[in-house]
């Protein structure tokens, strides 16, 4: 099971949550998870009304982002970590 | 650091994304942070962090950003960079003169963060303008040696490699706004 980490407002839609374990083979099914999980208000937050995650949503495994690693297609194994961080702190 | 003599005192942590920062703020891996007015928003209400030294002082006039076209946009698609560059103008002009409703506006397409957050970032740092006065770029060629101790360019540039002010000039006609902001 992967480690999840939710940081800001993605704790704040996620019933303040900011820890978790995910049973799961790739980022999205984790993020599948968290939308039934959590229900529309983090949908609406990490994702489009396309379903794309959204440009002001970093998500992080193992601290890469996911554009450098495979996307949605990345694959978690247990010792994995994915950081859901709104992008608020950069320039 | 050197120069102050802080080098056996203060050790400076790198981070790929500034947005781990605050985190490492609340879990106490750091201390103190440099980074952008909104990190210093993040930090002020995650753990109380205070501002110590505004922009202007770390780096005076430092281009926090710039417009970065290829020559061969300049040269076969110029009024496309000159209507964004118009644009860009209207978008300081409104920070600068209703940041509440700029604030409201930049939240509406963040959504991670609410107007008041917005409007405190803003207060930070509230020079904008879309001008390129001659001390801006004056700072930005200061920076060039440090740029090359660091490896990150081979050779010195000059200002004409690294500027073309020709659109910005016919976009904004008026004296720089920046100075006007700083109370």
């Amino acid at each position: 099971m992967a480690k999840v980490r939710l940081f800001g407002r993605a704790s704040e839609v996620a019933q303040g949550q900011k820890e978790m374990r995910v049973s799961c083979k790739t980022l999205g099914e984790a993020l599948e998870y968290l939308k039934k999980a959590f229900g529309d208000e983090f949908t609406a937050l990490v994702f489009d009304e396309p379903g794309n995650v959204r440009p002001f949503i970093n998500i992080f495994v193992n601290r890469k982002h996911m554009s450098q690693l495979q996307g949605l297609n990345t694959q978690l194994g247990d010792q994995d970590e994915v950081l859901i961080v709104p992008a608020i702190a950069g320039g | 650091m050197k120069e102050a003599g802080l080098e056996d005192r203060v050790a400076v942590v790198n981070f790929d994304w500034a947005d781990f920062i605050p985190e490492a703020m609340i879990s106490g891996e750091i201390d103190a942070t440099v980074g952008t007015p909104p990190l210093a928003v993040l930090c002020e209400r995650a753990v109380k962090a205070r501002q110590v030294m505004p922009p202007g002082k770390i780096w005076p006039s430092n281009p926090s950003y710039g417009i970065i076209a290829q020559k061969s946009m300049l040269e076969k698609r110029r009024e496309t960079v000159l209507e964004f560059i118009r644009l860009h103008e209207e978008a300081t002009n409104l920070m600068r003169k209703e940041m509440a409703h700029a604030a409201s506006i930049i939240a509406g397409v963040m959504e991670v963060v609410d107007k008041e957050f917005i409007t405190e970032a803003l207060k930070i740092s509230p020079r904008y303008c879309v001008s390129l006065p001659s001390y801006y770029i004056d700072s930005t060629m200061r920076f060039i040696p440090v740029l090359q101790r660091m490896g990150y360019i081979k050779r010195p540039l000059n200002r004409e490699e690294i500027f073309d002010t020709s659109l910005v000039e016919e976009v904004h006609t008026e004296p720089p706004h920046y100075m006007e902001a700083i109370k």
